[in-house]
């Protein structure tokens, strides 16, 4: 009895042996860095001798670095780019799919497939397709004679064509989101607002929406999460380092550049550092607004 | 039984036919472009079948232009790996943070989930430089152990253990059982639909890392796939080799493809479990 | 016996076995040295010959040699030397060598270990190309080529124009855009399908090399070297970049939109390109292509007759290596550059040494040569890669963004110069060290 008594007590004990693996990972491969990151921001370290402290200097660098400017803007635009129109073309997208009609399933089958190859392969196909005078100028200007369209060169096309690509292979995904959400909206509701005679869009506005805000904040979270974390589509569909005139380097690009490029590892360090302000900051912002809506 | 047969609705057929065809077309294209000849696949107007299938030669191009099965091993191994570790200690954590009651439990569980919301372009700097201290650059270690635990296991099963009664663990210590022995018999035998959705979720995120490998590896030999398509799309004073392009990353597509087709129950529910449940 | 006495037999048998066997060899020990070389074809196989040849004559030293891709040689150089596990011996082209001078890499050469009585006797089998390695007047590697870029011409498409690729190639940029008309095949559009002649963009290095080479023909520079300064401003840096504006943005002969210039001439679908040096001539061979080599051309009012600036790659030791694999590293290098001959027959790399001029004596090879000697080497700065990507985004800015020469100019200049401040800050940081 006394026994038993010890080892219903002591337990609780073993969710620490448990968890400390993960723990333990975490410390090392994620805590470790971030922290080393920060003291890195604060020299200038070239990889080849002991870094050396220099203060807030890199940060001060930055205000004045082209390269930083403009990492800055395209990432803002990028991020933009990577969230409203998702967010709304997703939630189309489901609720077109949510409608039952013949051929639905292997339709929806056909628009899920970009979810399947890696990021990589798809930026690999994409820069395929966007071959100045490839496939895509076919489709889009043969009817109007035309035979190249710099796609990936032009400065103002690059951006667009990055954020496009981006969101062709993210929507499949958020649909299915926003489709689970809508699968929690009790039939009932839709069908009796229905046999009210309400119009699907009201019965949309008024039924589906509210309960769908939780859903909303989510896809809205995720997706920014999501843009500021992609990587191998931009690395892989920006012409040269950074795209045209760099117009597709973004803040994610950047570190890798001064990391690896130009072995200026404190720089790089600093403008990380500067991209986990703004995550924190918008993160912070969406969880706020979650809380006001759940 | 079958209400999409029975209503045909032309409108809106035909504005998921827009979106699917949008949406499938490079898919479609990649697939049938890795079958082309070299000149074909940029061909205009658009040659939406190969006219001269050319069997697997566009494969033996890619194999023969870069080490394209030991891109295969190591992503399979990296991917292996990471999958194992996520979901066993995944697993392991979950069901220490949703069942026992231990200090600092709320601290350490935030802590773990914070590491899902840095995004890795931050890390790797001082990951870098903290791996080559390891003396780990350019290696298998370094390229595997860096990236091999995912919070996301932790944070699913968490989830889906805490809904699991404690009676059961209860009962389980009265009957002499030890913790860990209920880990394995009890509770792991329970969780067999979310592991399985969680492999599959954490198998594509393997498959497809790019940012870690490009970063801590400089040997073609030692590098995976996602990294070495590169190779053929960017080959360095060459002209792009399409057709082998499209054919590796056609082998790349083909793992996740398969779980999509067999598993799609479990797949579906990856994808939205892991986004829903918080 | 004892055990005590047996123990000490024993001791005193191994200490005698340890003496006998460290006898027999010339060394104390055996030595290893690892040698890093960059991917260039034609040279690998010589490589492995020399690798052999070393082996032989020196038994006691392994020799463990490794080729990488030229994409990833220099992150793995930079990163093995960070790891202190950098290879004894490397080769390296002059643009990247100031970066390892100012960490400390590089060992001063030691004439002795490589069999020359003092660096003069080393100086006088070459007439030159020692400049990109001396630093402090010591000299810290030895060359292993010495390029410059000359213009190749594809007969057949010359030919085809109604063009003779020997009198009609123009010795002025001011002619440049009528030849090159003559020679491209335009679409409906006006889109080039086959150019004939257009500037190798998407190579950041080559830009760089051929920015620096127009204001050297008009008698300005792109930097001062020794002061860590930018020079792109003035009337000769607002010419030249407006002469490479206009080529494809007034002209349409060419751009950073389509495929680099060295792929589509080795495959026939260029007329004309200027980005290959002597070493080329081997892959003109391989690639049957039917060319003439020709100077550079000038610009009508330069002042200066020069070609395209030249550079080298220089074979170095590491400073960080122990004396011994310092001293088998220097032994190496002798012998690799004791068979420039072989390297320039089999390879096509050029370095300006006595027994390798009188190889250079074709007409092909006299151009180079000629063109070499009215050279300037290319400006070694540190902070190079970033210096090349501020000068191509400027570049990018005025030819695909179409801002006006004369803003952007200054503004790349001002970018120039601050990175190369930052980088003579850290320098002065480091070499006090």
């Amino acid at each position: 009895m006394a026994a038993v008594h010890r080892r219903r007590v002591g337990h609780h004990w073993w969710g620490l042996v448990f968890v400390a693996p993960v723990v333990a990972f975490f410390a090392v491969f994620n805590l470790f860095p971030v922290v080393f990151g920060f003291a890195i921001s604060l020299t200038d370290y070239d990889l080849l001798d002991p870094p050396n402290f220099v203060g807030l200097d890199n940060f001060r660098n930055l205000l004045d670095d082209e390269l930083f400017v403009t990492a800055f803007w395209n990432t803002l635009a990028f991020v933009a780019g990577a969230t409203f129109p998702v967010w709304v073309l997703s939630l189309l997208a489901a609720l077109l799919f949510n409608q039952v009609f013949r051929g639905r399933q292997i339709l929806k089958t056909l628009f899920f497939l970009p979810v399947l190859p890696p990021v990589v392969v798809v930026a690999v196909v994409w820069r395929m397709l966007l071959h100045p005078n490839g496939i895509m100028t076919w489709l889009a200007g043969a009817f109007r004679g035309v035979t190249e369209i710099q796609w990936l060169t032009s400065t103002v096309l690059a951006p667009l064509a990055m954020i496009s690509v981006h969101d062709w292979a993210v929507i499949p995904f958020f649909m299915l989101i926003w489709l689970a959400g809508l699968a929690g909206v009790p039939r009932e509701l839709r069908e009796a607002a229905q046999l009210d005679g309400a119009s699907p869009l009201r019965t949309f506005w008024h039924i589906d929406l509210p309960m769908l805000r939780s859903t909303a904040v989510l896809v809205a979270a995720l997706s920014t999460i999501n843009a500021f974390q992609t990587f191998a589509l931009q690395y892989v569909l920006s012409t040269g380092p950074g795209g045209p005139a760099d117009s597709t380097l973004v803040l994610g690009l950047l570190v890798l550049r001064y990391g690896f490029q130009y072995f200026r590892m404190g720089d790089a360090s600093a403008i990380s550092v500067v991209m986990f302000v703004i995550i924190l900051a918008v993160t912070t912002i969406q969880l706020w607004f979650n809380r006001r809506v759940a | 039984m079958w209400p999409e047969l029975r209503r045909a609705r032309p409108g809106l057929f035909l504005a998921a036919l827009l979106a699917a065809t949008i949406f499938a077309f490079p898919i479609w294209f990649m697939v049938t472009s890795a079958f082309k000849a070299e000149t074909e696949i940029q061909a205009i107007p658009i040659h939406w079948w190969p006219h001269e299938f050319q069997g697997l030669a566009r494969f033996r191009e890619a194999a023969d232009f870069a080490p394209l099965w030991r891109y295969l091993f190591n992503s399979t191994l990296y991917s292996v790996v990471h999958v194992a570790v996520t979901v066993f200690f995944g697993a392991l954590a979950g069901f220490g943070f949703a069942k026992y009651r231990f200090p600092g439990r709320t601290i350490l569980f935030f802590f773990v989930l914070s590491t899902l919301m840095i995004p890795f372009q931050v890390l790797v700097v001082p990951l870098f430089i903290e791996v080559k201290g390891f003396g780990w650059e350019n290696s298998y270690p370094g390229l595997i152990i860096p990236g091999m635990m995912n919070a996301l296991g932790v944070f699913m099963m968490r989830q889906y253990i805490a809904d699991l009664p404690d009676e059961l663990l209860e009962a389980g210590r009265i009957d002499g059982a030890g913790e860990f022995q209920m880990f394995l018999r009890i509770v792991l035998p329970l969780l067999w639909p979310p592991l399985i959705s969680l492999a599959i979720i954490e198998f594509i995120a393997a498959w497809g890392a790019f940012l870690w490998p490009l970063v801590i590896v400089q040997d073609r030999n030692l590098n995976v796939l996602a990294v070495g398509l590169t190779n053929y799309s960017q080959p360095y004073q060459h002209a792009p080799m399409w057709g082998a392009a499209m054919a590796a990353s056609t082998i790349a597509t083909i793992p996740i493809a398969c779980l999509f087709i067999f598993f799609q129950r479990y797949f579906i529910n990856g994808l939205t479990a892991g986004a829903l449940k918080g | 016996m004892s055990v005590r006495t047996f123990w000490r037999a024993a001791l005193c048998g191994i200490a005698a076995a340890t003496f006998a066997w460290s006898g027999t060899s010339a060394r104390a020990e055996q030595v290893t040295i690892k040698v890093w070389m960059h991917e260039h074809p034609p040279r690998i196989p010589i490589d492995k010959q020399i690798v052999a040849e070393f082996e032989k004559a020196h038994p006691d030293v392994k020799v463990d040699y490794e080729v990488i891709a030229v994409s990833e040689y220099a992150t793995k150089l930079l990163t093995a030397f960070a790891a202190g596990a950098g290879p004894d011996v490397f080769n390296q082209t002059v643009s990247l060598v100031a970066q390892y001078y100012n960490a400390h890499i590089l060992a001063p050469v030691d004439y002795a270990a490589m069999g020359y009585a003092d660096e003069k006797a080393l100086n006088s089998q070459y007439t030159g190309g020692f400049q990109g390695i001396r630093f402090g007047g010591k000299l810290y590697g030895v060359p292993t080529e010495v390029s410059n870029y000359a213009c190749y011409l594809n007969n057949d498409m010359w030919k085809e124009a109604g063009l003779d690729p020997a009198k009609d190639f123009p010795t002025t940029w001011e002619a440049m855009p009528a030849i090159a008309e003559k020679l491209t095949k335009r679409d409906a559009n006006g889109v080039p399908i086959r150019r004939g002649f257009d500037f190798d963009w998407p190579s950041g290095p080559v830009y760089w090399l051929t920015i620096n080479t127009m204001m050297h023909q008009l008698g300005a520079s792109l930097v001062d070297e020794s002061d860590y300064k930018a020079t792109y401003d003035g009337p000769a840096a607002l010419k030249a970049t407006q002469f490479l504006v206009d080529w494809v943005n007034k002209y349409k002969l060419g751009g950073p939109q389509y495929t680099d210039t060295r792929t589509d001439f080795l495959g026939k679908k260029l007329a004309t390109d200027c980005s290959f040096g002597i070493w080329g001539i081997p892959q003109m061979h391989d690639a049957k292509v039917n060319y003439t080599v020709r100077p550079l051309p000038r610009f009508a009012d330069g002042k200066v007759d020069e070609g395209y600036d030249s550079y080298a790659h220089y074979m170095m030791v590491n400073a960080r290596s122990s004396p011994a694999q310092q001293k088998a590293a220097w032994e190496f290098a002798r012998m690799f550059i004791d068979h420039a001959a072989q390297l320039f027959k089999g390879a096509g790399l050029f370095v300006p040494r006595q027994d390798v001029i009188p190889l250079a004596s074709d007409a092909d090879s006299m151009v180079f040569l000629n063109e070499l000697q009215k050279a300037k080497f290319a400006p070694r700065v540190v902070g190079y890669s970033q210096v090349v990507d501020v000068l191509t985004r400027g570049r990018d800015r005025m030819i695909q963004g179409g801002e006006p020469v004369a803003s952007v100019v200054p503004s790349v200049n001002k970018e120039m110069d601050a990175v190369l401040r930052r980088e003579k800050a850290r320098a002065e940081t480091l070499l006090k060290q």
